[in-house]
Parts: structure tokens; sequence; C-alpha cells
């Protein structure tokens, strides 16, 4: 046992990029929600990028740690702190045997990530360490994180004196510039785009969406003008993927998330493409977004681009853990 | 043999094979045998393939595919892969008996169905035990099969009001479907047996029972016989 959970945050649960390979009998993904932040995390403590990370929702939970270990937080921006100090996001930040980690709400974005040197220890499941929540596998004993849950890790001291480096955050996160929150979000016309009248196309094109309350890992509901279908039959179900939106016959558009089924039976406006689906993510109950439609091509470019991006960090922190190995 | 095919982005990481606009068993074979060819074709840029009633959906990373235009060179491969399908019964699955235990305890909604279908509740189990039903796919929950193949004779609408927990094992009727619930999940299905077979087992690497393309047969036990076969796992 390496730390204990003394308060567990909200839907805390362990995730590695997702289960691949078994969407055909009918197993959603899971994974890490804002699959960015989780690799973000590992690639700055210089971990494989599908280490099992803590993803908590809004807000984070208070660690107790036993071991010494090195921790990373990534995602939405959270207030933590170990004793006195203040945890700056996407930095390298050492903790000793007896710490505690206070995690509390996240001031922006929705989902926060925290990974420690190594990775956390799960049994992989299915060729994953994702808590799948519906079938109750992965992650720990396939559920959120409770009360004195225990989770176990490889321990890593820093030497004496060592300080979190802030400057170097900010060189990682340099290669992470993104498009700023109040971009629209970039789709690519889903296959059933022509069953939508032109004007409902139109709304959903230039009007702002608000995330329903009830929005989860399984999808975002959204609430805004009502997205009128000019369809008689119904859908044949179909594969469906992160990030497609749905339209239910209630004309209220639903972005499927990591959770979602494999298939389903409501027409595709459109699919969010993969480097803004992070973005999404971060989305939290009554924020609002915007739509903007793109070529495939273009969204390749941008998945390709993040992807080169997230390699220019790989090296950056494989440079960084090369030249302070004597601190550890 | 040609078969028409139709090729849709499904965002930049996927993309819909559509084979016909409804639902039959030849179309749905047809899915199987073309992700058949493809799985032993074993493209790398290729993660996983979701076959559904007529569509086969291929989950591709686009940066393994050196091209500027990743989903055009692929959607050309594709086509050009599938141009020819020898279709025949080689692509479906295995055969799997079901052993379901139709007596009261394990089916509350038998008499109704019998009921709305006119017939005796024998009767029912008679016409859902002697059909072959093809598994189009899986979805909806791991291991979740959806049938093709009811009689006709035995379509009932959904409960009016869903029941909050369905137990794993059992077997409903909604509309013109029949089906097994793998898991305890919420339901609407008009339950009329149940079986002590597990549907998933997440402990194996291949984790459920029925796979897409498998055919199946229910066959009726009886209370004890169910029983038992409940004790021996």
């Amino acid at each position: 046992m390496s730390l204990i959970i003394k308060q567990p945050g909200m839907l805390t649960t362990l995730q590695d990029l997702g289960r691949y390979g078994l969407r055909n009998l009918g197993f959603s993904t899971a994974g890490a929600m804002d699959t960015l932040a989780a690799r973000v995390t590992n690639l700055i403590l210089g971990n494989p990028e599908n280490a099992p990370v803590l993803e908590f929702t809004l807000t984070g939970p208070t660690l107790e740690f036993h071991k010494p270990t090195i921790i990373c937080l990534s995602g939405g921006s959270a207030e933590a702190t170990v004793g006195n100090h203040f945890v700056a996001p996407n930095c390298v930040t050492p903790i000793k045997a007896g710490q505690t980690l206070k995690i509390s709400g996240l001031k922006t974005g929705c989902r926060g990530y925290l990974g420690v040197k190594n990775g956390f220890q799960a049994l992989e499941v299915l060729g994953s360490c994702s808590t799948h929540l519906a079938a109750g596998i992965g992650g720990l004993s396939g559920r959120a994180l409770k009360e004195n849950d225990r989770l176990g890790f490889n321990s890593c001291s820093a030497k004496k004196g060592f300080r979190p480096d802030i400057a170097v955050g900010r060189e990682f996160t340099q290669y992470l510039e993104n498009q700023a929150d109040s971009q629209p979000v970039r789709f690519i016309r889903g296959p059933q785009a022509s069953w939508f009248s032109r004007q409902s196309l139109h709304h959903f094109y230039s009007q702002s969406y608000s995330v329903h309350p009830d929005s989860d890992r399984m999808g975002y509901r959204l609430c805004g003008q009502k997205i009128e279908s000019s369809y008689s039959e119904n859908l044949i179900t179909e594969g469906t993927t992160t990030g497609s939106i749905q339209v239910p016959p209630d004309g209220q558009p639903i972005i499927l998330m990591s959770d979602c089924q494999p298939t389903g039976g409501y027409p595709k406006i459109g699919n969010i493409i993969s480097a803004d689906l992070p973005r999404v993510a971060q989305l939290k109950p009554s924020d609002t977004v915007t739509f903007q439609e793109v070529s495939v091509r273009e969204a390749q470019r941008e998945l390709i681009e993040q992807r080169i991006n997230l390699n220019r960090l790989a090296i950056a922190a494989e440079h960084y853990w090369n030249h302070n190995q004597d601190e550890y | 043999m040609n078969h028409p095919c139709e090729c849709f982005p499904l965002g930049d990481s996927a993309l819909l094979l559509c084979f016909g606009d409804r639902i039959s068993p030849k179309i749905n074979l047809i899915v199987h045998t073309a992700a058949k060819q493809l799985l032993e074709l074993a493209y790398p840029e290729i993660i996983e393939m979701v076959p559904a009633y007529t569509t086969l959906t291929i989950y591709y990373d686009p940066c393994r595919i050196q091209s500027a235009t990743p989903y055009e060179a692929l959607k050309e491969k594709m086509l050009n892969t599938l141009k020819i399908l020898k279709v025949d019964d080689t692509s479906a699955g295995n055969h799997v008996e079901i052993p379901v235990c139709y007596e009261s305890d394990f089916a509350p909604d038998l008499e109704r169905v019998a009921k709305h279908c006119r017939l005796s509740p024998e009767e029912v189990i008679d016409r859902h035990t002697s059909a072959t039903y093809d598994v189009y796919f899986l979805g909806f929950t791991p291991g979740f099969p959806y049938l093709g193949g009811m009689d006709k004779k035995l379509t009932t609408p959904r409960l009016d009001h869903p029941r909050l927990t369905i137990p794993a094992g059992s077997v409903g009727i909604a509309g013109e479907q029949t089906g097994i619930y793998p898991l305890s999940t919420p339901g609407g299905w008009q339950l009329i047996g149940h079986t002590p077979i597990p549907l998933v087992d997440f402990s194996n690497d291949s984790p459920t029972l029925l796979k897409p393309g498998d055919r199946i047969k229910f066959t009726a036990i009886s209370f004890k016989e169910h029983q038992e076969m409940e004790a021996q796992r």
C-alpha cells in the first residue's frame, strides 16, 4: 500500500487510454475522458503515456502518501496543496512519505488528472486498467474510489532540498498550445447529416448550446434550439464512436464520450474532431459551446499536429529526467 | 461476387461501410464476411471493427496512414479489398445451444405474452425453441446479442413500465426481437425464461459466450436442471 484515500472527491477513477479491441463484443472503451491531459501527465513524469492515472471530476481527492513519489497534475486547473505549498499544474512535484495532497475544486474545466512516477498499480483486465463502471471491471474493483481505499505504486524519492521547477512546467506546456476555450468546437459532418433540414443544420452551426446537468462519462447532453429532422424512417442501429453527435427525437444533441455504447440507433448529425474532444471533456454543466464544421482532411491534420506536439513534449521530458537524474 | 458498399467518415478516426438499408440475414452475412476478410489481412492502421445489422465500422489511426488524406486513402483501400467477397456460410460463426428454463419462477411475463399472441404458454415455448437465431451483432452492454429470426407470431410490445433491474441471464421479447440480458440492467422486455449459462466472463480473454455471426438455438430445461447447471458454475 502506498497511499490512502482520505476523501475521494467526485467520481475519482483509475483510467488509462482505454480498452480497445472489444467494441465488437459490446464493450465501451472507457479510458480517460481528456486523453490529452492524461497523456501529458504521464509524459511529464517520464511514464508510458498509457500508464493508469486518477481522473477526478470537479472536486479532487485528498490523498495521504505512505511512500515517497513524484506527482504531476494536469487537466482542469485545480487548487492543490501539500502542507503549505501549492502544487503547480503540469510540473513535477516530489511528495514525501507522510505528506497529504489536498486537491479541492477545479477553478476551470471539469476533469483533473493525477499521475505518479512509474504509474499507479492496477490490475489489467482485458488489456486495460481503465475503470469500466457499467461492467464493474478495471481500475480499483471496477468502481469509483471511496474513503479509505488504498492504491499502490513503486516509490521514487527526490533528494533533500529538491523543489518543483515551475519553469519546466511552462516549457512542457508550450507544446500544448491549443485552441482557446472560447473557440468553437470543430466537427465533421455525420453519416446522417442529410436527414436534417437545412435550417436545422444552420441552427446547429450558429447557435450556442449549454451542457445539461445529466451529462456524464457516457455522453454530454446539450440544450438549445431543437434540431428538426426531415426523415421519417428510423435509423438501423449502427456503429458509433467517441465524439459522435447523436440527435434523438427530442432534437437535443448528445455527444458520445468514453463510456458510450459502441452502437446506437439515433441519427448522427456530426462527429467532434479527435483533437477537440479533450476540450469537450472539460466542459461542465451549464457551460456553453458552439460548433464549427471542418473537413475530414483538416481534422486529421489537427490530430497529427497534436501527436507531433506530444512527441516534442515527450522528448523535452526525457531530456529533463536525464538531466536531473542525480536528484532522484 | 460484387456487393454494393458505401463508405462514410465517422469522425476522423473511424469509417462506416454500409452494405444495405434493411435488416436481413443475407446483408448481415455480407457484413461478417467483410469483417472476416479484413481481419485476416490484419492492416496495421485498423484498430478494431464493429459489425452491426447492415454496417461495418472500422476504427483506425490516421497517424499510421502515410498519406496527406488518410481517410480517402483508407476508403479506397477498403472498397478495393472488399470489391469481391465470397459470401457463404463459412463466414458465419459457431452454433451455440442455450438452455433456458421457461418455468413460472423465471418467466414472469410468459402468460401475458401467450395471451397477447393468442397462444398457450406451451406454444410460445415451442415456437421460441424451434427457431434458429442469427447473432447479428453485440451491443448495448458487453455480450448483449441482437438476434434475428424470431417467429413473428411471438411479437409482443415492451412493458409499459420498465423494470428497474432484470437479473442477468433473463430471456425476453421486445417487439419483433428476442434477446438475453448478460448483465443485470433495467429494461422493458417481456421476460419468458432464464438461462443458467453465463453470457459474460470478464476473467476470460474471450469474455463473451456469443460472437457476432454466431447462430443460436434455445433448448427448454426444467427447474431442476436449471438449479443443477447453476450449482455447477
